[in-house]
């Protein structure tokens, strides 16, 4: 594997990406919102002079739960069909580059682009009113940033995945936002109605919950903001019973879990594809 | 004749009244500026190396009802027992050295004044509440000493009218629960606590104590702020209290003022800016509390059916739960309030509606963070009365387990469900008929603490953005790189042939 093949490829998909519609149109969308948002947060905390993370702030959260999967899942799931509809994956694999090289460098070009995009809304919000972390400090909204990142990686690698399973660009975006709305939504949604009428235990309902990755990246910011889980009931209470001060490390793992394992079976499914 | 010479006798002898008059008064100032310059202040017993006396329990043996004792400086033994009126003075702050054992200084008498002493490294008894000072006697005043590393620090009993002001006190650097008390108050009518800082003690207790004052102090890294207990008629103001388990905890009494005090960030397992468990007659009026698991916890109060408790002008911002309440409290009358961005504005703890407390009075309600309303007349109150009804709040009230699924986009869509189908609509939590349209700000209150670094902030963004500029530059770059042929596989690749034009620059390599 060559590192310079890596880095063209990787370079060549940023900007392919800078210059697909569906990226400037999330891209944009993202950095707009998260500046309106930090407005609303600024006139909400007022003149009192105090200012902290709060119902607006929250926000931020659900803003990154709507619009990172949904840029990560969408635009991973184009990225093998439609070169493959193209042509140009053939052309590309004509060239002395191993379908390894092609699938990691167009991941990596792709990721960068999507952390650029996230990386700009949160650093822009942040210089309109400069306490997105509830006047925790930098570190804490570095990390949050990081962890944004990661999440938009993990679903850039699901989508990667539905990608190298189906056969046209369409199927692929199709299933694309279904699996969008199982993960931000209907999944939660299913959870929430299971854990009244089955009066699940707060530990069962929490380790179901942390499965899905929105969950933990959520459960993981929260846990940053707010330097504890108490705001999330019982079941908060008991992943700070768990795993103490290694919750964040925990929820991370399963981020990273979300992102390898995907990634893994997607190069398998794409190698069996090609050598057909 | 006579009457001339009485004349002539009375001149010289209203001179001599008039000197015995203003003799004290001419006397008296040079007396307190001495005191602070080299202590000789006359008539005072002196406590040095080289003094009359070496030792302060000399002193005190020798000490008459109402002499003054000056120490200067040096370091003492501890235990010191006082047991008759005296003022003992401590001059270049003396050190107490209490040697990890017992009480340090114990006072049983009453009109003593213990000043400008460090009194350190009290004993670990609970059993013996071995304290930096302990107080039986009335009219004992604790001015301006450093209490470090004690188990208590100042402990008084059957102590009325104690005055504790301006002092330091710094408890053990061990686990909340085998800390001691900072400041315990036990049967003490009329004591008053003033500007005094409190850091790494468990509670300040006042318990069985009438018409205490607890003005100016610093309370922070405790466990309870304050602790009002089976005492009535106390008032708190212009205090900050924060980093605490619990901030103001008032339990079975009647009759307080809480007024321009800072609760922030009492984070406690039960963390609670303001509690009030069975108290009548409450004034909470402009103070801020900000950033606390509960900002203000009613239980059962007021008790009494024909009392009510008045809550003006307070500032609630950022609190996990603004108010949170006990079902069945009611009499509970909130004016001029501003809830600001509390996860949970009001809620009653299990479920349920605050139906028997009042959200306005005479035309004025509450500002709300979350208020949709709007205020065409100008007046100031909004013309549509404020409801709180988030079904995910009351959801999570009566499930406490699905409090797991905050912040989720689930929860905001189970709030927008119940809003667009009213088949869902729950019975609002509260309802304000004259919500405001502008904050209330408590202009007296104590500052918060920990204010946000913005410039580190500005900075780092900046940073970030550059980053983000250095990479789109540098993939844009790379991708064009290959010059003159990769600009005529463009022009291609604009007339419909997408993707050749990258592949080239794959080829570069």
């Amino acid at each position: 594997m060559s590192r310079s093949v890596l880095i063209t490829l990787a370079q060549r998909e940023i900007s392919d990406a800078l210059r697909n519609r569906w990226f400037i149109a999330y891209a944009g969308a993202f950095v707009v919102l998260s500046v309106a948002l930090a407005l609303l947060i600024d006139s909400s905390a007022g003149y009192s002079g105090v200012s902290g993370f709060g119902r607006t702030s929250a926000g931020l959260i659900n803003l990154v739960l709507f619009l990172a999967p949904l840029m990560g899942l969408t635009l991973g799931a184009q990225a093998l069909t439609s070169e493959r509809e193209r042509g140009t994956l053939s052309y590309l694999l004509a060239q002395p580059v191993s379908l390894f090289e092609i699938f990691l460098a167009k991941f990596i070009g792709l990721a960068i682009a999507i952390g650029a995009a996230i990386v700009t809304g949160f650093a822009l919000a942040t210089l309109t009113i400069s306490y997105l972390s509830g006047g925790k400090g930098m570190d804490i909204f570095l990390q949050l940033t990081g962890l944004t990142v990661l999440l938009a990686v993990v679903s850039l690698s699901v989508g990667y995945l539905i990608s190298s399973v189906a056969h046209r660009t369409s199927t692929a975006l199709g299933v694309a936002v279904v699996a969008w709305l199982a993960l931000v939504m209907i999944g939660d949604l299913g959870l929430m109605g299971t854990a009244i009428m089955f009066k699940l235990s707060p530990s069962t309902l929490l380790t179901v919950t942390i499965l899905n990755p929105l969950e933990s990246y959520r459960i993981a910011s929260i846990n940053l903001l707010k330097d504890s889980l108490e705001l999330l009931g019982p079941a908060g209470l008991v992943a700070t019973d768990r795993f103490g001060s290694a919750t964040g490390w925990v929820l991370t793992g399963i981020l990273a879990l979300w992102t390898i394992v995907p990634l893994a079976i997607a190069y398998l499914a794409m190698s069996r594809k090609e050598q057909r | 004749m006579n009457g001339r010479r009485a004349g002539r006798l009375s001149l010289p002898a209203l001179i001599f009244l008039m000197l015995a008059m203003v003799a004290p008064l001419l006397a008296a100032t040079p007396i307190a500026g001495a005191a602070q310059s080299d202590g000789a202040t006359p008539g005072a017993l002196q406590v040095c190396a080289t003094c009359e006396f070496t030792s302060i329990e000399a002193a005190l043996a020798a000490a008459p009802e109402g002499a003054t004792i000056e120490v200067l400086g040096g370091q003492h033994d501890g235990p010191i027992l006082i047991e008759s009126p005296v003022q003992l003075i401590g001059i270049d702050s003396p050190v107490i050295e209490g040697h990890h054992d017992g009480t340090v200084v114990r006072i049983l008498s009453s009109d003593v004044t213990l000043q400008g002493f460090t009194i350190q490294n009290s004993g670990q008894n609970f059993d013996k509440e071995d304290s930096a000072v302990y107080i039986e006697g009335e009219r004992v005043r604790i001015l301006d000493n450093q209490l470090h590393n004690t188990l208590f620090g100042v402990n008084a009993a059957l102590a009325h009218d104690l005055l504790i002001e301006g002092n330091t006190i710094v408890g053990m650097d061990v686990d909340m629960g085998i800390r001691g008390d900072g400041i315990k108050v036990w049967y003490s009518h009329r004591t008053q606590i003033i500007d005094n800082d409190i850091r790494q003690s468990r509670d300040l207790l006042v318990w069985y104590s009438d018409d205490v004052v607890i003005r100016g102090n610093t309370v922070y890294d405790g466990r309870y702020g304050f602790h009002f207990m089976n005492s009535n008629n106390g008032i708190a103001e212009q205090n900050r209290l924060f980093d605490n388990s619990v901030g103001i905890y008032l339990m079975y009494g009647k009759g307080f003022i809480i007024r321009d005090n800072l609760l922030q960030g009492s984070r406690g397992p039960s963390g609670q800016g303001i509690g009030l468990k069975e108290i009548d007659g409450v004034e909470m009026i402009g103070n801020i509390i900000y950033d606390n698991r509960v900002g203000v916890f009613i239980d059962n109060s007021p008790l009494s059916p024909v009392v009510t408790n008045d809550f003006r002008q307070n500032l609630f911002a950022y609190n996990d739960i603004g108010i949170g309440m006990l079902p069945s409290t009611r009499n509970n009358v909130f004016t001029e309030n501003s809830f600001v961005d509390n996860q949970e504005q009001v809620t009653v703890l299990g479920g349920g509606n605050t139906g028997e407390n009042q959200w306005s009075e005479n035309g004025r309600g509450n500002f709300w963070s979350d208020y949709a309303g709007y205020d065409a007349d100008g007046d100031g109150v909004g013309d549509v009365p404020f409801r709180s009804e988030h079904l995910s709040e009351q959801l999570m009230s009566s499930w406490p387990i699905l409090r797991l699924f905050r912040f989720s986009v689930a929860e905001a869509a189970v709030d927008f469900g119940s809003r667009a189908v009213p088949m869902f609509r729950q019975n609002p939590v509260i309802v304000d008929e004259h919500p405001l349209v502008e904050q209330v700000i408590p202009a007296n209150a104590a500052k918060p603490a920990h204010i946000p670094d913005r410039t580190s902030a500005r900075l780092w963004s900046g940073g970030l953005l550059l980053l983000v500029i250095t990479v789109i530059a540098w993939a844009w770059r790379g991708s064009r790189f290959s010059g003159a042929e990769t600009r005529r596989d463009r022009s291609h690749a604009e007339q419909g042939a997408p993707g050749a034009p990258v592949a080239t620059s794959g080829g570069r390599s």
